[in-house]
């Protein structure tokens, strides 16, 4: 194992020395709590140890480090599992060592190593793409983070802003909701001074259509895209919402915690309800997309609502000629880089690529793209890690500098905040010519009007 | 001789047979079972039937996954199992004895080539064996059981390639015996060992599906940790 074993994210609690002993106790809590137990035991007989995941995970492609293959994870985790959980009667030997004798016997596990390997897995799922034998290598990863959670081992930064979001403001980011309201009066204005558009965003309005949830740092950093998606509303015309008590989308429950994921769907779903909406909208944003489309009936009141994402509703929105963006605004060169979630988890592939094809001249696609692109870099949580700035940005993310270098583009177009705030990280390291906008940025610039001379902008009549 | 040969074809043959397809029953069984548990208890219980048949199917006929990582070895594998399935399926030597053992009558393929399958298989064994040593990343994480069940399929295939050859070192009836032996053997093991995987092969794209179903009797409330 080579020096990048500095890589480590600052945990919530140390690890202990007799962590093993508690990490068995915890996993035999989220087995039986959780269906991982099935596909643990089928992968625990299945595997033939091809390496084909390993040779395609970008991590190890750069790192090759042997703790950061898909294959030592999932092994270690099966090994701890095959020992202490796989129920008799379905392996050859009944015999079962207590863990002392286990521990003494199996003289190479290494749990800190394997706690490590955990949190470097960007959670793409590119190698679950490779296996022949349909082994869910994400999946594995997920369950080992779901362990290291129920000991209350969690990485600073997701513990710290899930805390904020379930039990404090709102929002990850704890941005308060005068802040917010402040923030789309001002980007009411600004979209008419930029684009000359006269378009409100409608706040907290009650029986709405659509609800649009969007990560907060969309209000933050990345208003452009709120901006180009308030554009995209207002063009169709139709009967929209945002919310300011509930505004954030982000659930970094996928990344470690599955009582988390509920939790936040479940206040997704409850503002939803609040505002008797009849379809959330997830802005851009790559894992809050994958919640709540791919675990939304697991929100228990979620039924009778509809959940998309803002992708799918303005690619419809151009089928049916509802808004017609102006292609000749956008005339660089542009690259889209697919996030894991949105294409891997979703299947959420078209949609994009339509938008792009509509409001932009030089639209070029990066190799390989769809559901063999590499990740940004910054998944599964690392990218808000600021201890693993060095990690992401030199190891793993690597790869997706020379993609973009690659493809020549000016322009690096991503539907997702977190990996818009990775490319900038790695635009910044390997002084890349290009500048990172989501895709409504470039909506918004394709929907500009020209404005009408004399007419000052009127104050919004919609503030809540 | 003749009688061992007689009881290995026979009575032993029939054995092997009956645990093998008992083992796989009892793999499928285990499941099914815990995949409808899992499947009962689940939060969200629609399946993406669509999508995991288009995987399947796609890696049944990998030729767009072939090419994306370790060729050489894909193209291996890949020829390697088409005589590993239709030679002890299909040769004429094996219809015959089905059809003298049971009466069914099963198509069968020509001398030429069930010979020329088997020397594939052969070959990939051992270009499979060859890889799991000196591939730089397999041979760091492989286990006694990954040699020992191309061992156990190259016995078979071996023997019963050359007992009919003139350069057989056994007599016709000693390379037989080897042959149904470790044919026998073979098939005890399939349920036992990673060749199961024959029968996991199609549905752990679907375990993976129905593991990651949250649970409907669990309560997720999140607190503080």
């Amino acid at each position: 194992m080579n020096a990048a074993t500095e890589y480590w994210p600052r945990l919530l609690k140390p690890v202990e020395d007799d962590s093993l002993e508690r990490f068995v106790e915890a996993m035999g809590k989220v087995l039986r709590d959780s269906n991982y137990g099935l596909p643990l035991s089928v992968y625990a007989q299945t595997c033939t140890g091809c390496m084909r995941c390993s040779q395609q995970c970008q991590v190890f492609q750069q790192s090759e480090d042997l703790k950061d293959t898909p294959h030592y994870r999932t092994e270690q985790i099966i090994r701890l599992y095959r020992e202490f959980f796989l129920p008799s009667f379905r392996g050859i030997s009944l015999k079962r060592s207590s863990l002392d004798e286990w521990k003494e016997a199996q003289a190479d596990f290494n749990l800190k190593e394997l706690i490590e390997s955990l949190y470097r897995c960007t959670l793409c799922r590119r190698c679950t793409e490779e296996c022949p034998m349909g082994i869910d290598h994400r999946l594995v990863a997920r369950f080992g983070r779901q362990v290291l959670s129920e000991m209350g081992l969690v990485p600073q930064n997701m513990g710290g802003s899930t805390v904020e979001q379930i039990f404090g403001i709102g929002n990850t980011s704890a941005f308060p909701e005068a802040a917010i309201i402040d923030t789309l009066d001002f980007l009411e204005e600004d979209i008419y001074d930029t684009y000359g558009m006269h378009c409100t965003i409608p706040r907290n309005r009650a029986n709405a259509e659509y609800l649009i949830l969007s990560p907060v740092s969309d209000y933050m950093m990345e208003a452009e895209t709120l901006m180009g998606i308030a554009m995209v509303m207002h063009s169709i015309g139709c009967d929209w919402t945002v919310s300011t008590e509930y505004c954030d989308a982000i659930n970094y429950g996928l990344f470690y915690d599955d009582r988390v994921m509920v939790t936040v769907l479940d206040k997704i779903v409850a503002e939803a309800k609040r505002l008797n909406v009849k379809q959330v909208i997830i802005g851009e944003c790559g894992h809050a997309t994958r919640t709540a489309i791919g675990y939304w009936k697991s929100s228990l009141n979620s039924k009778g609502l509809v959940v998309k994402s803002i992708l799918e509703v303005t690619a419809e929105a151009i089928e049916k000629g509802l808004i017609k963006p102006d292609r000749t605004k956008n005339t660089s060169k542009i690259v889209l880089h697919d996030p894991c979630n949105i294409v891997r988890g979703c299947g959420i592939y078209k949609p994009q690529r339509e938008i792009l094809e509509s409001c932009a001249m030089g639209f070029v696609e990066m190799q390989p793209n769809g559901r063999y692109n590499y990740c940004c870099g910054g998944g599964g949580g690392i990218v808000i890690a600021e201890d693993l700035h060095d990690f992401r940005v030199e190891v793993i993310g690597k790869v997706k500098a020379d993609q973009i270098v690659a493809s020549g583009a000016e322009i690096v177009c991503a539907p997702c905040a977190n990996c818009k705030k990775m490319l900038r990280e790695l635009v910044d390291h390997y002084k890349i010519p290009a500048e990172v906008v989501g895709i409504h940025d470039l909506m918004a610039k394709a929907l500009a009007v020209e404005k009408p001379e004399g007419v000052q902008p009127e104050e919004s009549s919609e503030a809540a | 001789m003749d009688a061992l040969l007689k009881f290995c074809e026979g009575p032993l043959f029939r054995l092997a047979f009956v645990i093998l397809i008992a083992g796989l029953l009892r793999q499928a069984v285990l499941i099914f079972v815990p995949g409808f548990i899992a499947w009962r208890r689940a939060r969200d219980r629609t399946i993406p039937w669509g999508r995991l048949g288009r995987d399947l199917g796609m890696w049944m006929f990998p030729v767009a996954h072939v090419v994306r990582s370790r060729q050489i070895f894909s193209v291996i594998s890949y020829l390697f199992h088409f005589g590993l399935i239709l030679v002890p399926l299909f040769y004429s030597g094996h219809t015959a004895l089905w059809a003298a053992g049971t009466g069914i009558t099963i198509p069968t393929i020509s001398d030429g080539i069930a010979d020329i399958l088997s020397l594939i298989t052969i070959g990939g064994v051992f270009l499979l064996l060859l890889s799991r040593m000196i591939h730089p990343l397999v041979r760091r994480f492989v286990k006694f059981e990954d040699y020992f069940v191309l061992v156990l399929i190259l016995i078979p295939f071996i023997s019963g390639y050359a007992a009919g050859r003139p350069w057989n070192p056994l007599s016709y009836e000693a390379m037989r015996l080897v042959h149904v032996l470790s044919g026998n053997i073979l098939l005890i093991a399939i349920p036992f060992t990673k060749l199961s995987h024959c029968i996991f092969f199609p549905f752990s794209r679907l375990c993976a599906e129905l593991g990651s179903k949250l649970a409907l009797d669990v309560n997720y409330e999140y607190r503080a940790p």
